[in-house]
């Protein structure tokens, strides 16, 4: 504070006597404290009013998929209410509304904006469907795409889920894979607490937190979020106007004060990008091979039955069609053959297991080649194309048989 | 007596200022969570 200012508010009886100088003091810092708290107060509920305006428009137009900037990869978590914005921007009554919901594979990468599966998928589906890509990389089923479908299903909107899910390695002391990536659990509590969920579900027992289900150190935060909306004034920032309203990550460290929309959806993988890392690939294959070789026992199905009910609301599993199986045959011809025929044996087992579970799953094994994909996991924009063309099928005979009459209802008015 | 509007209205947008950082150290951070909070989750 300057000289100047401490002048202007030296109150002339201050050589009068001792007594009126503290009572002068304390009147001074009285008024000083309702100016603080006025404008802690008048800042902090506009804040909040621009945070509730952000959370009720689609402050993420634009994003067609969460590629790594506009993901939690890059440190940048869309809340459940910008994702629902963006969801009702294109999500229609009148038609079907096919989320694609999952991880890398589902999300596309390797394959540039128009050549993804959901892009595809959207292709051979036509006019009476729309395809909405809210996959996101290392994201488990329970993420999202499937919060999101909840939500809309709720409120009337004919889906259809599409995703894919991986076997755990009980070898490997690890989250559960299929009850959610840590990184995403953020996003269980914002859409729990925003009304997403279909009430009554196991997965909000406390038991099940046992099995590593969506860690609660995020909680408190979204319930505070609810009527504080930081969380979306500050993404919507961040994707607006300028990066520095998130913190820098790996995948924008050069450019870390650009806005998040002014990062590029990735490229389609170029051909000398593919198997890049074949040697790495091939022994993780050879683990998987011998783990599915190895175990063999009825606990660890029981397991996995138990991680996907808690998982999966049994109202949305006649809506989901998952993908089951996805792996380079060049990297699986690689490995010896016995784990070759173990692996083989195991995405079968998985096939009819999910079947019984209530999923409908499609395993995009047969019929692609090495050239369908680019590593071990991720499709290339031909393995894109057939996958889509596969599960194109499945996604009009449920959405027949789920939708058919209510849409033909909607249409007629 | 007198008192300056200049060192008011500092008063006021350091308060504004200390909002600002409030609610970006509420995204950025996160509220914490004891274990008693955590057990009510």
């Amino acid at each position: 504070m300057d000289i100047q200012t401490k002048v202007s508010f030296v109150p002339p009886v201050i050589t009068a006597s001792g007594d009126a100088v503290e009572k002068a003091a304390r009147r001074l810092s009285r008024y000083r404290f309702a100016a603080f708290a006025a404008g802690f107060l008048c800042c902090f509920l506009a804040l909040v009013a621009a945070g509730q305006h952000t959370a009720n428009i689609n402050s993420l137009a634009g994003v067609k998929r969460f590629y790594q900037q506009v993901s939690p990869e890059g440190q940048f978590y869309p809340t459940a209410r910008q994702v629902w914005q963006l969801t009702l921007s294109q999500a229609r009554r009148d038609k079907v509304n096919v989320i694609v919901a999952g991880s890398s594979v589902m999300f596309g990468s390797g394959q540039g904006p128009g050549g993804t599966v959901a892009d595809r998928l959207q292709e051979a589906l036509g006019d009476g469907y729309v395809v909405l890509n809210l996959a996101m990389r290392g994201c488990p089923l329970p993420g999202p795409g499937l919060f999101v479908a909840e939500r809309l299903l709720k409120e009337g909107y004919p889906i259809i889920l599409i995703g894919d899910l991986s076997l755990e390695n009980p070898d490997r002391d690890q989250v559960p894979f299929s009850m959610g990536a840590e990184v995403y659990h953020y996003f269980y509590w914002d859409a729990r607490f925003n009304g997403f969920l279909l009430p009554g579900q196991p997965r909000e027992a406390g038991s099940v937190k046992t099995l590593g289900f969506h860690s609660s150190d995020k909680a408190l935060g979204a319930l505070a979020n609810v009527p504080l909306a930081f969380n979306e004034l500050w993404t919507a920032l961040a994707y607006h106007l300028t990066g520095l309203a998130t913190i820098p990550s790996i995948v924008t460290w050069a450019e870390f004060s650009k806005p998040r929309d002014g990062f590029p959806d990735e490229a389609e993988a170029p051909p000398d990008r593919h198997y890049i890392n074949w040697q790495a690939e091939v022994e993780v294959v050879t683990e998987i091979g011998t783990f599915c070789l190895r175990t063999h026992d009825e606990d660890m199905w029981d397991r996995e039955r138990g991680l996907w009910a808690a998982a999966i609301p049994e109202p949305m599993r006649p809506f989901i069609v998952i993908v089951n199986g996805a792996m380079s045959p060049t990297i699986v011809q690689a490995i010896p053959p016995d784990l070759q025929a173990a692996w083989r044996e195991k995405i079968l087992r998985l096939h009819d297991e999910l079947v019984k579970f209530g999923l409908s799953p499609v395993i995009d094994r047969d019929g692609f080649d090495g050239e369908d994909y680019i590593d071990m996991l991720h499709m290339s924009s031909s393995g894109a194309r057939k996958l889509a063309e596969r599960l194109a099928e499945p996604v009009r005979v449920k959405a027949r048989r789920y939708w058919g009459d209510e849409i033909w209802f909607r249409r007629s008015g | 007596m007198r008192f300056g509007f200049v060192d008011l209205a500092r008063w006021f947008l350091l308060g504004a200022f200390v909002a600002l950082v409030v609610d970006y150290y509420l995204y950025r951070v996160g509220l914490p969570m004891a274990p008693f909070i955590y057990q009510a989750f």
